[in-house]
C-alpha cells in the first residue's frame, strides 16, 4: 500500500476537520444500477491509488469481486423492489495485508431458502468443481458472479442470512483478500 | 453493410468493426450494469455480418477487465461469428490481455476450447 498517499490524505482531513474513514470507502443507502456505476468508478480509482505495488492479477481480482458484489445487489434490488430501492451497505477497506469487502442487502422472504441452497452448494464445491461450474455458467448463461468471487486467489468468502426484529431478511457477504504476499 | 463504431466509456469498451477490411476491434474495460443491453446491437451486427462476409475476419479483443455478465455476452458475440469459421475457416480471434492477468487469459482459452475457433494470444500493457 502507498502509505505516504494515505498519510497525506489523513493529514489534510485533520487540517480541514473533516470526518475521515481511514483507508476505506463506505456507503449505506439505496443501491441501484445508476448508483453502482458511480460507486464502482470510485472504487476502481481508490484501489488503483493505494495498491500500486500489488500484482495486477490480484488488483483485478479485488476489483472484479467488488464489481460482482455491488452489481449483484443492484440487480436484485431493481428486479425485486423496482421503484422502491431499499437501503444496502457496501464497504471496501484496506488493511496492511488484507482487503475486506463487505456488503449487506435486504432479501425477500421468498428468496431465503433459494439463497441458502445456493451458498451451501457453492461452499461445498472443490476447486475443480468451481472451475467446472465457471465453464458451465459461462457457456450456458447461468449465474457466474459468485463463482468468480469464490475462485479468487488468496481470499476467503463468508456469508450469513439474518432476520432482524422487524422480520426483514438481510444477506451479509464478507470477502477477505490477503494481498500482503503478492506485492511486486 | 455499415461499420459499427462505439466510443469507449467508463464501463464499456471501444467497438470498431469495419466490414470492408474484416478487422473487428473490441478494446478496453467492460463492466456495464446491463451488459445484455450494451452487447445486444453488437451481437446483432455480428450475426448479420456473418451472413455476408466473404474475406478473412479477425476479431481482436484487447481486454483490460470483464465482469461476469460481459464474459457471457462476449461468448455470445464470438458465437455470432462462428458460422464464418464453420463454413470457410475465415475467422479467428486475437485475444490480448494485460501482462500477468491469467484470469482473462483463461477465459480466452476456455472459449477457444469450447467453441473450437482458433485463438492467438498476446500479452500487452494497458
Amino acid at each position: 500500500m502507498n502509505l505516504s498517499a494515505l498519510q497525506l490524505i489523513e493529514k489534510r482531513k485533520q487540517l480541514l476537520k473533516l470526518p475521515y474513514l481511514k483507508d476505506q470507502i463506505e456507503y449505506w443507502g439505496p443501491v441501484s444500477d445508476d448508483f453502482s456505476d458511480a460507486f464502482l468508478s470510485m472504487g476502481r480509482l481508490f484501489l488503483q491509488q493505494f495498491l500500486i505495488d500489488v500484482h495486477v492479477r490480484l488488483i483485478k481480482g479485488v476489483f472484479s469481486s467488488f464489481v460482482e458484489m455491488v452489481q449483484n445487489i443492484a440487480e436484485y434490488n431493481q428486479k425485486e423492489f423496482k421503484d422502491n430501492i431499499p437501503q444496502s451497505f457496501v464497504n471496501l477497506m484496506l488493511g496492511d495485508e488484507l482487503i475486506t469487502i463487505t456488503t449487506i442487502n435486504k432479501v425477500k422472504e421468498k428468496d431465503v431458502e433459494k439463497l441458502t441452497q445456493l451458498f451451501e452448494n457453492l461452499f461445498a464445491m472443490s476447486k475443480d468443481e468451481l472451475k467446472k461450474a465457471h465453464r458451465e455458467a459461462l457457456l450456458e448463461g447461468k449465474s457466474l458472479g459468485l463463482i468468480m468471487i469464490k475462485r479468487l486467489i488468496n481470499s476467503e468468502l463468508d456469508w450469513e442470512l439474518n432476520t432482524d426484529q422487524e422480520g426483514v431478511n438481510w444477506l451479509s457477504l464478507e470477502l477477505k483478500i490477503n494481498y500482503g504476499s503478492t506485492k511486486n | 453493410m455499415e461499420a459499427l463504431k462505439i466510443e469507449p466509456y467508463l464501463q464499456t469498451p471501444e467497438i470498431d468493426f469495419d466490414p470492408a477490411s474484416g478487422k473487428l476491434l473490441l478494446s478496453g474495460k467492460s463492466y456495464p450494469a446491463d451488459a445484455i443491453e450494451f452487447y445486444r446491437p453488437i451481437i446483432d451486427w455480428g450475426k448479420n455480418y456473418s451472413k455476408h462476409a466473404t474475406k478473412e475476419t479477425v476479431l481482436t479483443c484487447e481486454i483490460e477487465y470483464l465482469n461476469s455478465a460481459s464474459q457471457k455476452q462476449l461468448v455470445e458475440l464470438i458465437m455470432a461469428f462462428k458460422p464464418l469459421y464453420d463454413k470457410s475457416k475465415n475467422f479467428r480471434v486475437v485475444w490480448k490481455y494485460e501482462e500477468g492477468d491469467d484470469d482473462i487469459l483463461s477465459v480466452g482459452e476456455l472459449v477457444e476450447h469450447e467453441l473450437e475457433i482458433p485463438f492467438s494470444y498476446e500479452e500487452i500493457n494497458f
